[in-house]
């Protein structure tokens, strides 16, 4: 067979030519994904400031709508101010285990808060002195970034007491030792939480400007070390740490209670000279879609919040509201002025957050609320440390002073002012009926917020305050539950750890009871 | 059922019909057959060239071939001739001033050719034996004068299709002639009694006595001898008797005759080691082919699919991850890949399921490989091919659901066995109380089935095509237009469909050519509105009493009202559906160009680039304040909406081949070098406005909100994959072959460093009945021994599982602005990294035996196979302690598929009777080896767990119900159950105690768990078969196929839900109404008990179900009308009118609507068709 002479022709030549040098270059391969990679990122000011906002964004994951399978009853339900008719296991006790979805969830996000903090200290550790111009601005990011980890291990703390304790991000380097934790015992969560407080409360700055407003401040770092050295020193019964409790309280400068009780709970009044922290609900620039998560969506992920529950919003879908407890109305003097900002209906309903709650506007969907989460405010601080000053032994009358500085707030929140509650007599030394006191002040003033009530339970309990003041505790407490299947056993004091943690993660092992 | 695909294609069989010339033994019939046809035609003295070959045949005693049409009219010079010379010399001095060529097929014989025809196909004939000596037939035509019957007739092949140059040869003598262009003839014979025999290259002969008619039409069948069958493979074609891999095929007969818009369906029940599952009755849904197994994890399972040589690709390929997933699947609709080929247009479907055979298209050919070849031009004239078919579907079964009254009547129970749970205040009480006027008991019970069932739905297909060429230039040109309704309503498929097809022949060594493929399917499909109108399920959501119209609303539509029918009032469904609308647009376009080089005989370097373009629209609508009006708990400040999304995915494909082919004596070389390059982008693009004034949703578009203001978000993504490719094939005699395959891929899923992965792949083939010393077995028609092993690589993945992706969707609201503040992006590592990830890699190996006896009669193959997966693309789960956002990817497990094929057929003739059976079975073993860390992997109800069966079920056992109070005391006083105990009583569940940890560790411990759910059984069929039977009589043909899978459990979801007694809202099946009551001691159907505080409904071995069946897949009944009535209607060449009805009935213990698919069952359907060729 001889080559047919015409394909010497230099147009057929040309053609293969063409064929072989179009068809693979090696470099086709080299595709570039669309978004940016960890090893371009975290160069900037302006970077390190997202890194920051994605960490306080999961914070809202405890508040979304999530299509009704929202986490309020993780905080809400347990204790003995709010029930519900619905048969949940967070209402209920008997009915919860280690199957529980909201108990998985809960867990899950607190973690992705640890290890987005963690990432990006990570980061600021290796490209920060580089990336920021302004140093003061690096520190105040690692405060926020130490203080969003210690929330995470406080709230973990106060749930699930014996989950793990992860300061690390996870690569490759650490992964054979790191990725199946061991449980912590013990407060080891809330001692890591104090230590990170520790450090980000002399690292973050007294204010942010406007456009900032809302990230934490000084004072709330502040206030949240406070807090968490007066949990453990309930529980430990350590003199040294409430009066360590009472010197951090007394850092916090620049706040304030606000005149009108019911201004911590209205949109119009978010971030107040009484709040030290919140969690930012907003909405989103066009429209929330509140069955989507703004991990996943950009634009119109839910960054919004909700408190349908407390007033039987049509998107309950008929399932029972969050509603006052019998005992918890029972406990208050209806004309405290108090009781009309919390609970509405003449008891039906609960009034905080509903009022002036910023619902609706700005979704086509009716369940984004932008209405902020008031973690933690001045009132609360204040009898904290009235708290601590009766339990090491400090002033009776300082701490009496703490408490009427509340009812006083609460009384004059009235036009005109109402003359309930009634300040405490300074002339009280009995420090059990102090304690009593303040216990009872706690309950009226943050009733339905964050948890409080339910965290404030189970400290007193383990600290053996309940008994000493009302002579029982929790495993005979009256919860007022509007459910006949509840029933409270002492494992019920923590929650189970997720059975799919378990399965994955053999080195853990279940709280006790559970 | 035939397993052999594609036969020699007509126009080779054409060109090699021949007449033999023996002027030694008849030289004067040629001679004067000669006069007689030529007399006054050809005035020419000069030697025809004709006659110069007879002298050469002569004179060397050789025996020389042609068809006479070749040599009409040509002349030679005598004088040009050397007698001193070989004949080839003075062949090649006569023929080539004519331009004609010869060959020496065998031994002294030669064929004339007409040299400017396809030399590919001459080339095909180099085999000694692809001319056989008994299919020259010698040919004459007589003109005896004692010859004085004279027949007329045409000849016709299987399709109807005239045959030209089939030989007639009166048995035992030389009378005979050659059918013309026609297939037509006219034959004088000696009488009534003679035999005539029609015979064809490639065709079995036929006897007929010529009798009293004048005309006879003959019909022949091809020839089944497989030797002779080509079958597609990749990057070429190849002589059944010649594959060594495990390939199966079928062709075009085989696809139309299952009527299905969707290719896939073709496939199912017809082949060994290919397992199809239908998409049930919604026409958008894509059906599911799992090829010898499953051999990764999540949706990477799925077979590459090759359409004229373009591979194609799809948005969201490897996505396993939910978030990813699941918006990839939105961005890509319910697009069924194949929507762009109309069935009518595939000439073959080749499936290559072993590393040897699928490993030239081993980048992406892990799964398997579907190789689908389209009809191409042939030559001839141009020809026109007609189709039509129309037809019902209907569902086979209905749910069986209680009317008002049973449905009061169980809820009234099931409300007082719990009374002191509920509220009090509770507003549905009164629903149920016979003394309340709210009482519901007394309403009518509306049918609410009815709505959803489209009764009668249609499903219509009309093709046309028309095809043709010469020897330059061959075109097929096909359009298709089809319409198909869902069985369930609210969904519909109309789909326009055209191609062409191209090859020119520009010079003998320079070939080009194009295909060009586009569809339109316009979609209608309401599914994502409210998730509702494509799944049957949800009517059991839809309370009997609550009513469906009401003639007090302006459009006569019932609104959903809690009010009226209480908190377990349902959505009406048809009211969302008259002011909601989801609509698809898509139109894929598919198009290549070729262009081959033949700079020697058996060299062919050709390049290829491709197109693949997909243009997926979805357009959505929704008037929020009407459908408010039918949801429960819909929004009521909801306005009216608009959402369009638009996807593109587009694949550039480039490829450059060199193939040579070359024989040295009885040595038989074939090589192929190959490389590759594939880049594939998505874009998606998800657009949505709200709050939209005006009320006619036809004026809907993204500027129509008020304020103006659109949502907008986009996806993209690109992929590239590289490879270059060598394979060797060689044979000996016909007997000894061995296939050798290399590939190097490349992926840009993987880190630069791991990016390149090698795959080698070898197979052998013994054909035993080549061997001298079965020439005895007369037995035996052929018989191979082959066998084969290889790798293939698989990237399939999360893109960019590689690296660490900084996610920048996240957003959190600061400012001191009241009212929500404004929204700042956040951005977050939410990954684990691993960038050590390289090439999944599976590994095949299988032997098999391909037997055909009896002279074809039964043929039979038998095959043993093992693909083991390793370092498998494995989305592993970190502990929720890591806070990952993704969970990160690892090449760590390991699955193993092992099984056995077996496939047989067997056909035989009965006088007019020609009857087919066959039969194919595929056993499965599917167990993973290993995975990440040993962990198991918990998806939902199933599992991922070594040592067994990918995605077993696992959950409770069940262990009868308590049927005395002492019986709950005695188990209660051993056993907790938290959270489920509280009021166990009487007809509850009693579950049993299994474990004591995680997966299946310790012993019983008292706790009954989430630690004691066990396995329940598995979901990866143990076997799949096909039942095929056929038969031909006169002009009647009858085909039917079963096809059933066994050995599998299945979770009945529909049971699941209609049988859960706990909750409020839904309706029941009618089994429930054999609940247990202290009289009615069942042991199967718990208590009714408002919100199962026992958990009588967790999922345990009470909803898992045998998920075997036997479904009569097809039947179809045809009639082909004989050629003399067509010949008085004139103009149509053949016509075939058939009967068809698919899914007729099933048998199988599962006790849902069907065991395939629950939420939208395969409906029944019946087709009446015609094909017709003018």
């Amino acid at each position: 067979m001889k080559l047919n002479k015409s394909l010497l022709k230099p147009t057929t030549l040309a053609i293969a030519c063409f064929l072989i040098a179009n068809g693979c270059k090696e470099s086709n391969l080299d595709v570039k994904p669309y978004g940016a990679t960890e090893s371009t990122y975290f160069d900037t000011e302006p970077q390190f400031r997202e890194g920051v906002l994605a960490t306080y964004s999961k914070l809202v994951y405890f508040y979304n709508y999530r299509g009704l399978n929202n986490l309020h009853d993780v905080r809400l339900l347990a204790d003995d101010d709010i029930t519900t008719g619905a048969s949940n296991a967070f209402e209920t006790f008997s009915s919860m285990n280690a199957d529980n979805g909201h108990v998985g969830d809960y867990y899950k996000y607190l973690y992705q808060i640890v290890a987005r903090a963690n990432s990006i200290l990570e980061q600021l550790d290796k490209k920060g002195a580089k990336a920021y111009t302004n140093p003061t601005l690096m520190n105040n990011n690692k405060g926020e970034l130490l203080f969003l980890r210690a929330f995470a291990n406080f709230q973990l703390w106060n749930l699930y007491a014996t989950a793990p304790l992860v300061t690390q991000r996870l690569t490759s380097d650490n992964v054979d030792t790191n990725k199946y934790p061991s449980n912590t015992s013990d407060t080891q969560l809330l001692d890591q939480a104090i230590i990170d407080l520790t450090t980000a409360a002399s690292l973050l700055p007294a204010s942010w400007s406007d456009t900032e407003k809302g990230r934490v401040t000084q004072g709330g770092g502040y206030g949240l070390l406070g807090k968490a050295l007066v949990f453990r020193a309930t529980v430990k019964k350590s003199s040294a740490d409430y009066q360590a409790a009472i010197a951090v309280f007394d850092k916090i400068t620049g706040s304030s209670l606000v005149s009108n009780f019911g201004d911590n709970f209205k949109s119009a009044s978010e971030n107040n000279s009484e709040s030290l922290f919140e969690i930012q609900l907003g909405k989103c620039a066009i429209m929330c879609n509140v069955w989507l998560a703004t991990d996943d969506f950009s634009g119109n992920g839910d960054i919004s919040g909700y408190w349908g529950m407390f007033d039987n919003h049509w998107s309950m879908f008929g399932t029972p509201p969050y509603v006052p407890t019998a005992s918890f109305k029972a406990a208050f003097d209806t004309k405290d002025p108090r009781f009309g900002y919390s609970i509405s209906g003449g008891g039906s309903g609960v009034q905080k957050y509903v009022e002036g709650y910023g619902g609706d506007a700005g979704t086509s969907s009716g369940v984004a609320y932008f209405n902020n989460a008031r973690i933690l405010r001045l009132a609360d601080v204040k009898l904290l440390k009235a708290e601590a000053l009766i339990q090491s032994g400090g002033a009776v009358g300082d701490a009496i002073k703490l408490i009427n500085e509340v009812r006083a707030r609460a009384r004059n929140s009235a036009s005109p002012a109402s003359a309930i509650p009634a300040d405490r007599s300074v002339a009280e030394t009995n420090r059990t009926t102090i304690l009593q006191w303040i216990i009872e002040e706690r309950r009226l003033e943050l009733a339905f917020e964050e948890g409080h009530r339910w965290f404030d339970l189970r400290r007193w309990h383990t600290g053996g305050i309940l008994q000493t003041v009302y002579g029982k505790d929790l495993t005979t407490w009256d919860f007022s539950s509007a459910r006949p299947d509840f029933a409270f056993k002492a494992k019920n004091l923590n929650l189970p750890l997720p059975t799919s943690e378990l399965q994955l993660n053999t080195n853990l092992k279940q709280n006790t009871g559970w | 059922m035939k397993m052999l695909l594609l036969k020699i294609p007509k126009p080779a069989i054409l060109t090699i019909t021949f007449v033999l010339l023996s002027l030694s033994l008849y030289p004067q019939t040629f001679a004067t057959k000669k006069e007689f046809k030529k007399s006054g035609q050809h005035a020419t003295k000069s030697l025809t060239l004709r006659d110069a070959l007879l002298r050469l045949k002569s004179r060397y005693h050789a025996n020389i071939l042609f068809e006479e049409k070749i040599l009409d009219g040509l002349v030679a010079s005598d004088s040009l001739v050397d007698y001193q010379l070989a004949i080839d010399k003075n062949l090649k001095t006569l023929l080539y001033p004519s331009g004609l060529g010869y060959q020496e097929v065998k031994k002294n014989t030669f064929v004339i050719l007409n040299s400017h025809k396809n030399p590919a196909i001459v080339s095909n004939q180099t085999d000694s034996n692809a001319v056989s000596a008994e299919s020259l037939t010698v040919l004459t035509e007589s003109y005896d004068a004692s010859y004085t019957v004279q027949i007329k007739g045409q000849v016709t092949d299987e399709d109807n299709q005239p045959m030209p140059g089939v030989n007639l040869l009166e048995k035992g003598t030389i009378n005979g002639t050659v059918t013309d262009n026609n297939g037509e003839y006219t034959l004088n014979a000696k009488d009534q009694s003679s035999i005539i025999v029609f015979s064809f290259v490639g065709y079995t002969a036929q006897e007929i006595v010529v009798g009293s008619s004048t005309q006879i039409n003959v019909s022949l069948k091809p020839d089944i001898k497989s030797l002779e069958e080509i079958v597609v493979i990749g990057y070429g074609t190849r002589e059944k008797k010649d594959i060594t891999g495990s390939i199966v095929d079928i062709k075009s007969s085989e696809i139309v005759q299952s009527n299905a818009l969707s290719p896939q369906l073709a496939l199912q029940g017809r082949m060994t080691g290919v397992l199809v599952t239908g998409g049930g009755g919604d026409p958008n849904a894509r059906p599911n082919i799992n090829i010898r197994g499953v051999s990764t994890f999540g949706n990477n399972a799925q077979p590459l699919y090759i359409i004229d040589g373009i591979p194609v690709a799809e948005f969201g390929e490897g996505t396993t991850y939910a978030v990813e997933g699941g918006r990839a699947s939105d961005l890509r609709g319910t697009q069924n890949i194949l929507n762009l080929i109309n069935p009518n247009d595939i000439e073959s479907i080749s499936v290559l399921k072993d590393a040897s055979s699928a490993a030239v298209y081993g980048v992406r050919a892990a799964n398997g490989v579907i190789l689908i070849t389209t009809k191409r031009g042939k030559e001839g004239k141009p020809k026109i091919d007609f189709s039509a078919n129309y037809g019902v579907r209907n569902l086979r079964t209905k749910l069986d659901m209680l009317n008002t009254q049973e449905y009061t009547s169980i809820y009234r129970d099931q409300i007082f066995a719990n009374d002191k749970f509920l509220d009090p205040k509770s507003s549905f009480l009164k629903y149920y109380n016979p003394t309340d006027p709210a009482y519901l008991g007394n309403s009518p019970t509306y049918d609410w089935q009815s709505e959803l069932i489209n009764k009668n739905a249609l499903t219509a297909n009309y093709t046309a095509g028309i095809s043709g060429g010469n020897e330059f230039a061959k075109y097929n040109v096909g359009t298709g237009f089809a319409q198909q309704e869902g069985s369930l309503k609210f969904s519909s498929q109309d789909r326009y469909s055209f191609s062409i097809n191209t090859d020119f022949k520009v010079k003998p060594w320079l070939e080009v050519g194009e295909t060009f493929r586009i569809a339109y399917t316009k979609q209608s499909d309401q599914r994502n509105n409210t998730g509702v109108e494509n799944n049957i399920t949800f009517l059991l959501g839809t309370p009997p009493w609550q009513p469906i119209y009401d003639d007090k609303q302006t459009d006569g539509l019932a609104n959903a009202d809690v009010g009226k029918f209480g908190p377990e009032t349902g959505i009406n469904f048809v009211g969302m559906n008259k002011y909601t609308s989801q609509k698809f647009d898509v139109t894929r376009t598919l198009g290549n160009a070729y262009l081959t080089l033949i700079p020697l005989k058996g060299l062919r370097i050709k390049g290829t680039v491709s197109v693949d373009n997909t243009d997926n629209k979805r357009t959505q609508w929704n008037k929020g304040v009407q459908t408010a009006r039918f949801n429960p708990t819909g929004n009521p400040d909801a306005g009216n909406q608009f959402g369009l999304q638009n996807t593109l995915n587009y694949t550039i494909a480039k490829e450059f081949s060199i193939n040579y082919n070359k024989a040295l004596g009885d040595h038989h070389f074939d090589l192929l070098l190959n490389a590759s390059d594939q880049q594939i982008y998505f874009d998606g693009l998800n657009t949505g406005v709200s709050n939209i004034t005006l009320e006619d949703p036809n004026t809907y578009t993204l500027n129509a909100g008020v304020p103006a203001t659109v949502n907008a978000t986009q996806f993209k993504e690109s992929i590239a994959l590289q490879g270059y490719l060598a394979r060797i094939s060689y044979k000996f005699k016909d007997k000894y072959y061995l296939d050798g395959t290399i590939m190097r891929n490349g992926s840009s899923r993987f880190d630069p460093k791991y990016r390149w992965g090698v795959f080698p792949a070898v197979s052998a083939a013994w054909r035993i009945s080549g061997e001298e010393f079965m020439q005895n077995l007369s037995f035996i028609t052929d018989l191979k021994l082959r066998g084969g092993w290889g790798q293939l690589g698989n990237q399939d993945t999360r893109s960019f599982a590689y690296l660490s992706s900084v996610n920048r969707n996240s957003q959190y609201s600061l400012g001191a602005s009241t009212g929500g503040g404004t929204p700042n992006t956040g951005a977050f590592l939410g990954d684990y990294a691993n960038s050590n990830l390289t090439w999944e890699k599976v590994t095949t190996s299988n032997i098999g035996i391909d037997a055909s006896l009896f002279n074809s009669a039964l043929t039979l193959t038998v095959e043993y196979y093992s693909r083991k997966t390793d370092g498998i693309l494995q989305s592993s789960p970190f502990p929720a302690t890591a806070g990952l956002t993704n969970p990160p990817v690892f090449n760590v497990a390991k699955v193993s598929n092992t099984g056995i094929e077996l496939a047989a057929n067997y056909r035989h003739r009965m006088g007019d009777i020609e009857f087919n059976v066959g039969g194919n079975i595929t056993t499965v073993k599917n167990e993973v080896l290993d995975l990440f860390q040993g962990q198991t992997l918990y998806n939902g109800n199933t599992r991922i767990k070594v040592g067994q069966s990918i995605n077993s079920i696992y959950g409770f056992q069940t262990d009868g119900i308590f049927q005395t109070t002492q019986e709950v005391t005695d188990w209660l006083a051993t056993h907790t159950s938290p959270g489920n105990t509280t009021q166990l009583s009487p007809g509850d569940f009693r579950f049993k105690d299994l474990y004591t940890d995680a997966d299946q560790k310790g012993n019983p411990d008292g706790v009954v768990n989430g630690f004691d759910q066990t396995y329940l059984g598995k979901t990866i069929p143990g076997y799949y078969y096909g039942i095929t039977l056929g038969a031909n009589y006169k002009g009647f043909d009858l085909n039917v196929l079963f096809q059933g899978v066994g050995d599998v459990s299945k979770i009945n979801y529909l049971r699941m839900q209609g049988e859960y007694m706990g909750g409020p809202g839904n309706n029941w099946l009618r089994s429930t109404l054999n609940y247990w009551t202290p009289e009615n001691k069942s042991n199967t159907t718990p208590r009714p008990i408002y919100s199962d505080p026992s958990s009588n409904g967790r999922f345990s071995d009470r909803w898992v179900e045998s998920g075997a069946f036997l479904r009569l897949n097809n039947a179809q009944l045809g009639y082909t009308i004989p050629k003399d009535l067509l010949a008085k209607i004139g103009g149509i060449s053949s016509a075939r009118f058939y009967l068809q009805t698919t899914n007729t009935f099933v048998i199988t213990k599962y006790t849902g609507l069907d065991p395939e698919n629950d939420s939208n069952p395969t409906p029944r359907a019946f087709v009446v068709g015609l094909n017709a060729s003018f």
